[in-house]
């Protein structure tokens, strides 16, 4: 059994939160899908809550990662890039802090998709020096050097964190724990096993929402800009049945059709073989910021053009099968033939 | 690892003024101001720099 070392002292800046040791151990969440370790050294939790200590990026409010070498800094003072005097950079073109940044996307990956949040933060630690960092599904905004001996910006991120509502913080407020009752019909409807962690999420249907209940989603080992689709098989707790759910950023331009409304064109032109869309709608304000930064006077950034992102849900009747997995060839051939059916109706 | 790194490096952003980055996204007027934690003392770290290497800095960087 690993032993569990309960930072205390911190706690003045951040009292809401307990700061774990994790550097001994990997992620116990159980909600990763990585080919590789997720071991962040300082995780802070809020007080109390039911994690798998010391490490679970499934919980952890603020992932802390110690270096003690500026080579390892993933980041710099800003430069010109080499052959384009006009653009710069504050990227360290070296392999170690190349390392470094695939480390610290690797825990807020891990974190993003295992939890639901808006954004996250994290902190890098290099020797006397910290850089805050603001993750979210269009990019990331990382602060200048913070000398932390001298400079109280460091602790006062703490301080703020530790007094910031929830959705300051990042949290999404329409995911919920769901009831004892609920639990129990969402067991029995989607022959889950007891041991399976379940949320409640909401999704909007005109001017009310809907409710459903699915397993705790497994964050993937993909970057965190982008759509970040995850699909849950759920309880709709309205209509007491087994539906689809897709939770995703969709990207927010004007030219972009949502994809709800591209289901209701189907459907009302009559089109065969569409899946039915029960619900489908924007979930509130969760609109990603990054990319409002990126031509900030102070801003350096990276060759593509950020894109904005706004949180997404929709329902399907209909749950899909993955195409690898077909009872025969017949069957397969079916399914190749209503999609051909659906295109030309 | 790496390989999520490199892909992450065209959608970074910085760097960004540390007072700027606490006014955008912990600004005062949406927190609770009224409960109450430590005054930053300057010099405070100085355990954690002070510190030979990375492991051995962890717990007192949080506990000075």
């Amino acid at each position: 059994m690993a032993i569990t070392i309960q930072i205390t002292a911190i706690k003045p800046f951040a009292p809401s939160l307990d700061f774990i040791n994790s550097s001994a151990t990997t992620d116990r969440s159980g909600q990763t899908e990585f080919s590789f370790e997720i071991k962040p050294d300082i995780c802070a939790y809020v007080k109390g809550c039911k994690r798998r200590d010391p490490s679970d990026v499934s919980r952890a409010e603020i992932i802390i990662e110690f270096k003690w070498h500026q080579s390892d800094d993933p980041f710099c003072e800003p430069y010109p890039l080499p052959g384009d005097p006009n653009r710069s950079t504050f990227l360290r073109d070296n392999k170690s802090g190349r390392d470094t940044l695939g480390q610290i996307t690797s825990y807020a990956a891990a974190q993003l998709g295992s939890q639901f949040r808006t954004h996250i933060y994290s902190v890098l630690i290099v020797k006397d020096y910290a850089r805050l960092i603001r993750w979210d599904r269009s990019g990331a905004i990382v602060t200048e050097a913070i000398h932390y001996n001298h400079n109280p910006a460091l602790a006062e991120f703490f301080r703020r964190y530790h007094k910031a509502p929830p959705n300051i913080r990042g949290v999404d407020p329409t995911v919920t724990v769901p009831t004892y009752k609920e639990i129990c019909l969402t067991r029995q409807c989607l022959n889950l096993k007891d041991n399976v962690t379940l949320v409640k999420m909401t999704v909007p249907t005109g001017d009310t929402e809907c409710s459903y209940i699915a397993p705790t989603p497994k964050a993937q080992p993909y970057t965190p800009p982008g759509r970040a689709t995850r699909g849950f098989v759920a309880y709709d707790l309205q209509r007491r049945r087994k539906v689809f759910v897709k939770d995703t950023w969709r990207v927010d331009l004007p030219d972009i059709e949502r994809e709800g409304e591209t289901y209701e064109l189907l459907a009302g032109a009559q089109v065969r073989n569409i899946a039915s869309c029960s619900a489908a709608g924007d979930i509130g304000d969760h609109r990603t910021l990054t990319q409002l930064y990126a031509n900030k006077p102070w801003a350096c950034k990276g060759k593509r053009d950020l894109v904005p992102h706004q949180h997404y849900r929709l329902v399907l009747d209909v749950i899909g099968d993955n195409l690898t997995e077909f009872p025969s060839s017949r069957e397969m051939l079916r399914y190749m033939v209503h999609a051909l059916e659906g295109k030309q109706s | 690892m790496t390989d999520m790194g490199n892909e992450m490096e065209d959608y970074l952003v910085g760097p960004m003024p540390a007072a700027d980055f606490l006014a955008e996204f912990l600004p005062l007027n949406s927190i609770n101001t009224s409960l109450r934690t430590q005054t930053y003392l300057p010099g405070c770290f100085m355990p954690v720099i002070s510190c030979e290497g990375e492991t051995v800095a962890y717990d007192p960087f949080v506990s000075f």
